[in-house]
C-alpha cells in the first residue's frame, strides 16, 4: 500500500511542480511578449512622434518651423508593372526612373518598401490622383525654413541619430535638442472583433510631448539687412569669406549673425561638413589692431595713463628681444600722444603701453575681458584658444597690438561691447525665451560676466574711437553727423612660422550712437583681394550697415561734424 | 430566490450589453472626430506653411526687386518730436 501512495503523491509532486514551472514560464519570463501579443490582438500600438519645438525670431516670425510631408512606400506585391510605375513615379518625386525602379526590383519579395521621404503635400496629392496600385503615403513633419538660408550657421540643422530619430546639429538645434525634440509617445487604439474603435482610455496616455519653442534674440529684418550688406562686400572686395555679428552691448542679445559662404539648412547633406560650423564662434584669428584699444582702456583704468600721455619711444622701430617691432605703414610720430596712438594704430605705442602695463597686469586685464576662454554663448561649437602659460617680452608687446593671440570673433566683440556699456561685459546670448508646449515661458535674463573697465575709463575710451572714427583712416567712409565710436583692424595670417605678407583678414568693430550705444558690431572680410587694409573693406561695410541701423532705430544724426 | 438571482443576471447582461453599444458606437465617434482633428491640422499646416512662405523678407524682397523697386542710398528720416514733425535726409 505504502508504495503506491509514495508513486501518486510523486506524481501530483512532479505534475505540481511541472504546472508551476510552466506557469512561472509564462507568466514571469514571458510576460512581457504575451502582454504585446495581447494588445496586438485587441488593437494597433502607435508610436506618437513629438512635433519639434520652433525657432522663432525676436518678431515671432519661424525662422525654423515643421511642414507637413510624406514618406512615400510601395509594396511590390501590388505593383503589376514595375517600370511603369518608376516612370510615372520619377518625374513627381524628382527621382531617376533607374533609381525607383532598382529599389522596387530590389524588394519584390517583400510587402513595404520606402522609396523617399520629405515629399510635400502638393506632390502627394498629385500622386495619389495617379491612383498608381501599391504606392502609399506615411505623413510626418519635417523642419521647414520660411527664411531660407537665413542665419543657417546660427540655427544648425536637423539630422537622424543612430536610431533614426530627428537629432539637432550644430547652433541652436544642436545646443538645445533636448528642448526642441520632445518626447516620444505610444498609444494603443483598442478595436473590437469587427475591427471598429472602441472607446478608450488608454489614448489618454500616450507619454507624448512636443518639443518646447525658442524666442530669439535675433532682429529679422536685421539679420537679413547684415546678410544681404555682407555678401555684397565680400563680392566688392574680392573676399574669400566674410562674418558679422550685431550685438546689443547692454544685454548680450545677439541681434544678426552672420557669416559668408554659408549652406542651406534644407539640403545640408549636399554642402561640405567644414560650412556646418558657424566661424563667429568657432573659427580663431589674430584680431591685430582691433584690440588696441581694450589694451589701452586698461591702462587708463590703471591711472597708468591718460589720453594725452606722450610715447617716448615711438621716434622709430622698437627693438624687443630680437625683434624690431615698426608701425604698419612704417610712419614714425615722435612723442604721440596716446589718443593718436589708437587714431593712427601706432603699434609702437602699443608696445610703450604694454611696457608700461607689464605683464602681470596685461594679462589680468586679457583674463577679465574673457580672452582665451569662451564666453558661454547658447550655440553649439563655441571654442576658444587658452592664453599662453609662459609670456616672453615679445609675446607681451605684440598682445598689446593684437598679434600673436587668438581669439574667436564673439570673444571679441563681447570683450569690445564693455566699452560700450559702461565697463561691465554681458554674457551673449541668442535665446531671449523658452516656450513649453502649455504656453509655460522660461526668460533668459542678461548676465554681466565681469567689469574689466570703470564707466569713466570706458567713456574715456568711448571718446578716443569716435575721434578715431572722425579723423583716422577709416573717416571717409563714416556717417556724418552721428557719434560712432569704432577701431580698424588689419591682422596678418600666420602661415607655417611667419605671417603671409599678401593675405590679411581686414576687420572693423564699433559701436553707436556712442553716448547711448543700441549696437555693438563686428565686421571681418577675409583675404581681401582689392585692398588688404580693414579700413578699405570692413569699415565701408561696418558703416553701410550701421546707416540702415540707425534709421530702422529711428536714431536722428546730432549734428554736421 | 432562485428567480430573483435569475432577474438581477438578465438585468445585469442587459445593462452590460447596453454600455458595451454605447462604447463600441462611442469609439466611432471619437474615431470620427480623431479623423476630422486631423484634417483640421493638416488644413492648417499647409495654411501656416504657405504664409510664412509669402510673408518672409527672403521672398518679399524678391518679389519688390521684381516690381522695381531699388534701395534708396540717401536715408531719409522722419522724427516726431512732440508736434513738431522733421524731415531729414542725408
Amino acid at each position: 500500500m505504502r508504495w503506491r501512495y509514495l508513486v501518486t503523491l510523486a506524481f501530483f509532486g512532479l505534475t505540481f511542480f511541472a504546472i508551476s514551472a510552466k506557469l512561472f514560464y509564462w507568466q514571469v519570463i514571458r510576460a512581457a511578449d504575451l502582454s504585446a501579443m495581447g494588445r496586438a490582438q485587441y488593437g494597433n500600438q502607435i508610436t506618437i512622434t513629438p512635433q519639434r519645438g520652433e525657432i522663432v525670431a525676436a518678431d515671432n516670425f519661424p525662422l525654423a518651423t515643421n511642414r507637413l510631408s510624406y514618406l512615400v512606400y510601395a509594396n511590390p506585391h501590388e505593383i503589376k508593372d514595375i517600370d511603369s510605375t518608376a516612370s510615372e513615379l520619377s518625374p513627381l518625386l524628382t527621382m531617376d526612373v533607374a533609381s525607383i525602379s532598382a529599389i522596387l526590383h530590389a524588394n519584390t519579395d517583400k510587402y513595404w518598401v520606402a522609396i523617399t521621404s520629405g515629399v510635400h503635400y502638393d506632390k502627394k496629392q498629385d500622386i495619389e490622383n495617379m491612383n498608381i496600385p501599391g504606392i502609399g503615403f506615411e505623413e510626418s513633419y519635417t523642419r521647414f525654413y520660411p527664411e531660407a538660408s537665413m542665419a543657417a550657421q546660427l540655427l544648425g540643422f536637423v539630422g537622424q541619430d543612430d536610431l533614426g530619430n530627428p537629432k539637432g546639429y550644430s547652433g541652436l538645434e544642436g545646443f538645445y535638442d533636448r528642448q526642441l525634440k520632445g518626447r516620444f509617445g505610444t498609444a494603443v487604439e483598442v478595436k473590437d472583433a469587427m475591427g471598429r474603435p472602441v472607446l478608450s482610455k488608454i489614448n489618454d496616455d500616450s507619454g507624448a510631448q512636443d518639443g518646447r519653442s525658442l524666442t530669439l534674440t535675433i532682429d529679422r529684418p536685421i539679420q537679413f539687412l547684415v546678410e544681404q550688406k555682407l555678401k555684397d562686400g565680400i563680392e566688392k572686395f574680392g573676399a574669400a569669406s566674410g562674418l558679422v555679428a550685431v550685438m546689443d552691448p547692454k544685454t548680450g542679445n545677439i541681434l544678426a549673425m552672420a557669416s559668408f559662404p554659408s549652406y542651406d539648412p534644407r539640403d545640408y547633406a549636399k554642402y561640405d561638413d567644414s560650412l556646418y560650423k558657424n566661424p563667429f564662434i568657432s573659427n580663431t584669428y589674430e584680431p591685430g589692431s582691433t584690440m588696441k584699444p581694450l589694451i589701452m582702456a586698461t591702462a587708463f583704468n590703471e591711472n597708468l595713463l591718460t589720453p594725452d600721455s606722450t610715447c617716448p619711444i615711438c621716434s622709430e622701430p622698437v627693438k624687443v628681444d630680437d625683434y624690431d617691432i615698426h608701425t604698419w605703414n612704417n610712419e614714425y610720430f615722435p612723442n604721440i600722444s596716446m589718443k593718436d596712438v589708437i587714431r593712427h594704430s601706432d603699434n609702437t605705442g602699443m608696445v610703450y603701453v604694454s611696457k608700461v602695463l607689464g605683464e602681470d597686469r596685461l594679462i589680468t586685464a586679457l583674463n577679465k575681458f574673457g580672452i582665451g576662454s569662451m564666453t558661454g554663448i547658447d550655440l553649439q561649437g563655441e571654442a576658444a584658444v587658452p592664453l599662453r602659460n609662459s609670456w616672453l617680452p615679445i609675446d607681451v608687446a605684440t598682445a598689446s597690438f593684437g598679434q600673436g593671440i587668438s581669439v574667436t570673433p564673439i570673444e571679441l566683440l563681447d570683450a569690445f561691447s564693455s566699452l560700450a556699456n559702461d565697463g561691465k561685459r554681458m554674457k551673449p546670448h541668442v535665446v531671449s525665451k523658452i516656450t513649453t508646449p502649455d504656453g509655460q515661458t522660461i526668460s533668459i535674463q542678461p548676465e554681466v560676466l565681469d567689469q574689466p573697465l570703470s564707466p569713466q575709463s570706458a567713456k574715456v575710451m568711448t571718446e578716443i574711437l569716435v575721434y578715431t572714427v572722425d579723423k583716422g583712416e577709416a573717416s571717409f567712409a563714416r556717417l556724418k553727423g552721428y557719434r560712432i565710436a569704432g577701431k580698424t583692424g588689419t591682422a596678418s595670417i600666420p602661415v607655417s612660422g611667419h605671417y603671409d605678407p599678401t593675405q590679411t583678414i581686414a576687420s572693423f568693430i564699433g559701436y553707436a550712437p556712442a553716448d547711448d550705444p543700441k549696437f555693438a558690431m563686428l565686421v571681418i572680410i577675409n583675404k581681401p583681394t582689392s585692398s588688404i587694409y580693414g579700413a578699405e573693406t570692413a569699415a565701408p561695410v561696418f558703416f553701410d550697415i550701421s546707416r540702415d541701423l540707425l534709421t530702422y532705430y529711428g536714431i536722428a544724426p546730432t549734428g554736421d561734424q | 430566490m432562485t428567480s430573483l438571482m435569475i432577474g438581477l443576471i438578465l438585468i445585469l447582461s442587459l445593462v452590460r450589453i447596453s454600455v458595451s453599444t454605447m462604447l463600441t458606437t462611442g469609439g466611432i465617434s471619437l474615431s470620427e472626430v480623431n479623423t476630422q482633428i486631423q484634417s483640421y491640422q493638416r488644413e492648417n499646416a499647409i495654411l501656416r506653411e504657405e504664409i510664412y512662405s509669402l510673408a518672409s523678407l527672403t521672398s518679399l524682397s524678391e518679389k519688390a526687386e521684381k516690381d522695381g523697386f531699388v534701395e534708396s542710398k540717401t536715408a531719409a528720416l522722419v522724427i516726431s518730436s512732440g508736434s513738431n514733425t522733421v524731415a531729414l535726409g542725408q
